[in-house]
């Protein structure tokens, strides 16, 4: 990779020979492509990641774990808001195809995903934190605050995670909404629709119990086919709000040439994907029978 | 005893390019415990009359007429009140092969569901009744926890009548329930259907495009054509001594494996368009018997013999 | 395919879709607007010709921004560069994901596996840091940015065009095959062609858009040039330079809002012409 790590570490000044020689020994430079590539490995089996050269002379485990929480936080919870409200705004549109509602909503939508996310988040930012007042304007807690109670702490937690978590389900609920509509209008047409109905079920009954039911594959898909785009949803969410979280650490990461906790960063980010893929699969399985094992 | 009565119904799908005029004043008459088969070929009308009575029409509407069971009038009811009468006095038997169950369902699930939702049994007892109900129609009742596409084509069928039966419905309406069905099994089903008929005494309603069976199922039959009848009466009186000209090429189009070979006479051209059908007799186009009075002019329903309607200039009416 | 009476008919039925023609014409009004920049625009958008953040006034109709330029010249001037990496973009996208996803599908078996095995790694791997990593090294720049989204970013139209190849291959395949055994490749050529053109331009379409917004992410990250003022670091300059201190409302919404207007205009086109090929492949 170009850019000499040294010169990461050092962050720009002049090594001596008898410094850079160090220095090489302390990170381990001086050990063959391989031999590097191996100890990397054999560490993380055992939660060692290296350490930041930005952050020397911080564990970039430590570094990444300060960080992923609050990542977890503001993107799961924005990844299953999107996911309800997609749900029911997707199943009222799709139950009456072409309707006023229909067609109103599928604008409104179309143009909501046509916005960037971390414009959208600016304006969330720009009126209610700046103009308003309401929302805090950077961070994920108030630096060194004390707190009288738990419950104080996860107040402040939750008044800045909010706009956050806001600007980005406002951003993507659309898609799962999308999705959903159009499944609905095929799902409506089968046969299993006009029975329910000649049971004498309750259209609330019909609408959700059997259509949506039935319609909600497509959209789980979708979910996980886009989880991979949550990592750049995050650098723009947490660069715009100024969030600690694991996208900023990113995007920092590079800007800074930090190699060790970029790694780090991609990893964690893996293992967050690897994970929610799996639940993925496990809530498929459950929804349709027919690919029980 | 008329159970139902149809009184010059009239269903028109809405499209683009104007009403389809699918069921076009049709008037018929379904007794107690009776059997009563709808014939005719595709697009002819006859699952729109099954789905006018239960109000299931998608993409059109009932533009006149009446239907009364036994004595109450149906169309005009509001839908929160028909609603009860849905499957606890007239229920719907369709083709399971074409996705008539909920894949993601267990069918003792689909069952109860409809007899939770209009009685107040618990669900434990709706699901002995599903049990007891499955092993009416020939089926394990331990199968009442599997999912529609684990049981064979015959067994989800059958199951579709049990849950048609849960709530001793007066009348069943079963559209082209055998159709993808092999001839085995489509043997065995019907022969549950009709056994358990004439055990409950429900009226059926058979709609097919099969004349042999409903020549083995049922009491009468109606014959349609191009959303009119043309032709109704005792099953067995019809196929002997059909009267309608287009009565006479649908039984002549179909192979007889006990008679004689002959040469199988099919009917040329196609039925009309259902936007603008012709002026009198739908069937002129294609009628070998055809006679001016027929172009001009519309047939009325008349009595040839006893219980034995037509509706054709051609043919004399019972004097 | 291309015939003046297929165009026609195509057009009538585009036509009632109202937020597709609507989308039609703000890309239209877009596309003049910035190529009459220069005639439109009041005043130099690098040039100062206004004190910090001024308001929007009769002189400055979009304000100032944080060095004094005039907001609305920028917003014309940077469409240009914005709309002009979008169409590019799209453009080689398109036509290299057309050309996997057709040499892919239509040869099949190793070649096949050895692409989609590809295709898959470029779709599975998150793009945005991947850009970002490339573009550290890169150094920031349009060209880069054109670089790094097209090495990334043709998966899906691959995948997409992969698919059609291979249903029109299994429908007419048989057909051909059996009625006229040394012509095949001409058939498949004069079958398969037109019946991926629809998909690949409705794609497309979508691809302008999606090449719009990455444009302004990446830029507004800060790896754009700053001396090529697209949307999106217009964006990146109201970040970092205290637009929000200032409460300068009008350099953060208008960049914003015409990418959310010419590429929900995009949405609708791209929409319309999703539905209406898949009309046309039903009627088959």
């Amino acid at each position: 990779m170009p850019g000499s790590p040294l010169y990461a570490i050092a962050g720009g000044i002049k090594l001596t020979p008898e410094a850079r020689q160090a220095l090489i020994e302390r990170f381990g430079l001086d050990a063959s492509i391989q031999e590097q590539f191996w100890r990397y490995f054999a560490g993380v089996f055992r939660g060692d990641l290296g350490v930041s050269f930005y952050h020397y002379p911080r564990a970039v485990t430590a570094v990444v774990m300060d960080a992923l929480p609050w990542t977890l936080l503001i993107i799961g919870s924005s990844l299953i808001l999107q996911v309800i409200i997609g749900y029911f705004a997707g199943v009222t549109a799709g139950w009456k195809p072409g309707s006023k509602t229909d067609s109103i909503s599928q604008t409104f939508s179309l143009t909501l995903l046509a916005a960037p996310i971390f414009w959208l988040g600016m304006i969330f930012l720009f009126v209610f934190s700046f103009q308003l007042g309401w929302f805090p304007l950077a961070g994920a807690q108030t630096a060194a605050a004390t707190y009288s109670s738990t419950f104080g702490y996860v107040g402040d937690i939750i008044r800045h995670a909010a706009l956050p978590i806001v600007a980005f389900t406002i951003s993507r609920y659309a898609m799962y909404q999308l999705v959903l509509r159009n499944t609905m209008v095929t799902t409506l047409k089968e046969q299993y629709i006009l029975t329910a109905e000649a049971k004498g079920l309750s259209e609330n009954r019909i609408k959700y119990r059997h259509a949506a039911r039935n319609s909600l594959l497509p959209m789980i898909t979708m979910f996980g086919v886009s989880l991979v785009m949550v990592v750049g949803a995050s650098v723009y969410i947490e660069t715009v709000f100024s969030y600690p979280g694991l996208g900023l650490l990113l995007y920092n990461g590079v800007l800074n040439r930090d190699y060790p906790l970029v790694q780090g960063c991609f990893l964690g980010f893996a293992v967050l994907i690897v994970v929610a893929n799996f639940i993925v699969d496990m809530v498929y399985m459950y929804l349709d029978p027919r690919i029980r094992y | 005893m008329s159970l139902l009565t149809v009184e010059n119904l009239r269903t028109y799908y809405f499209t683009e390019r104007g009403p389809v005029k699918a069921v076009d004043g049709v008037s018929f008459s379904v007794d107690k415990g009776e059997s009563l088969g709808i014939a005719g070929e595709s697009g002819c009308g006859k699952s729109t009359v099954a789905f006018s009575i239960m109000r299931l029409i998608k993409g059109g509407r009932i533009v006149g007429g009446r239907i009364t069971l036994g004595g109450t009038p149906l169309l005009n009811m509001p839908i929160r009140d028909f609603r009860r009468i849905r499957w606890e006095r007239i229920s719907l038997v369709s083709q399971a092969a074409m996705g008539g169950l909920n894949p993601v369902y267990r069918i003792g699930d689909q069952i109860v569901e409809a007899i939770t939702t209009h009685t107040k049994s618990k669900k434990k007892e709706a699901w002995k009744r599903a049990e007891e109900l499955l092993r009416q129609v020939e089926v394990d009742p331990s199968r009442a926890k599997n999912y529609p596409h684990e049981l064979s084509g015959g067994m989800r069928q059958r199951a579709m009548i049990a849950m048609a039966l849960a709530l001793n419905p007066e009348l069943v309406i079963a559209d082209e329930p055998t159709t993808a069905l092999d001839v085995v099994t489509q043997a065995q089903v019907l022969k549950i259907m009709r056994g358990l008929q004439r055990e409950l005494n429900v009226s059926i309603i058979l709609i097919s495009h099969d004349l042999s069976i409903l020549g083995q199922t049922c009491d009468r039959i109606i014959i349609m054509y191009a959303g009119k009848i043309v032709e109704m009466g005792d099953v067995q009186a019809l196929f002997r001594e059909p009267q309608h000209p287009y009565t006479k090429a649908l039984l002549s189009s179909f192979p007889d494996i006990k008679s004689e070979s002959r040469t199988l006479t099919g009917l040329p051209g196609s039925p009309p368009d259902l936007i603008d059908p012709p002026i009198g007799c739908r069937f002129y186009p294609r009628c070998p018997q055809v006679q001016d009075i027929c172009k001009a002019k519309e047939p009325t329903m008349i009595e040839v013999v006893p219980k034995h309607y037509v509706a054709c200039h051609q043919v004399k009416g019972a004097s | 395919m291309l015939k003046k009476s297929n165009l026609i008919e195509f057009w009538r039925v585009y036509k009632q879709r109202k937020t597709a023609v609507f989308g039609l014409v703000i890309v239209a009004v877009f596309v003049v607007a910035v190529i009459l920049a220069p005639y439109l625009a009041p005043y130099d958008p690098y040039l100062r010709v206004g004190a910090r953040f001024e308001a929007p006034s009769l002189e400055h109709l979009l304000g100032t921004n944080d060095i004094g330029n005039d907001v609305l010249s920028e917003l014309l001037y940077g469409g240009r560069i914005s709309l002009m990496f979008g169409f590019v973009a799209a453009s080689i996208i398109v036509m290299s994901g057309s050309v996997i996803g057709l040499v892919s599908g239509f040869l099949g078996g190793v070649v096949d596996e050895i692409l989609m095995r590809i295709t898959d790694i470029v779709l599975t791997l998150p793009r945005l840091p991947l850009m970002i990593l490339m573009a550290a090294f890169l150094g920031p720049g349009i060209g880069t940015m054109l670089f790094v989204y097209c090495v990334v970013g043709w998966g899906t139209l691959a995948r997409q065009v992969r698919s059609q190849v291979l249903s029109v291959k299994e429908s007419t395949f048989v057909e051909a095959s059996k009625a006229m055994g040394g012509g095949n490749i001409h058939i498949m050529a004069s079958h398969i062609l037109p019946n991926i053109i629809g998909i690949i331009i409705a794609n497309a379409v979508m691809e302008v858009m999606f090449a719009i917004l990455t444009e302004a992410g990446l830029s507004f990250l800060g790896l754009g040039d700053p001396t090529h003022k697209s949307w999106g670091v217009m964006l990146y300059f109201a970040q970092r330079q205290g637009a929000f201190i200032q409460q300068a409302w009008w350099v953060i919404f208008p960049p914003g809002m015409a990418i959310a207007l010419i590429g929900s205009a995009f949405n609708f086109i791209g929409a319309a012409l999703n539905d209406l090929f898949a009309l046309k492949l039903g009627k088959r």
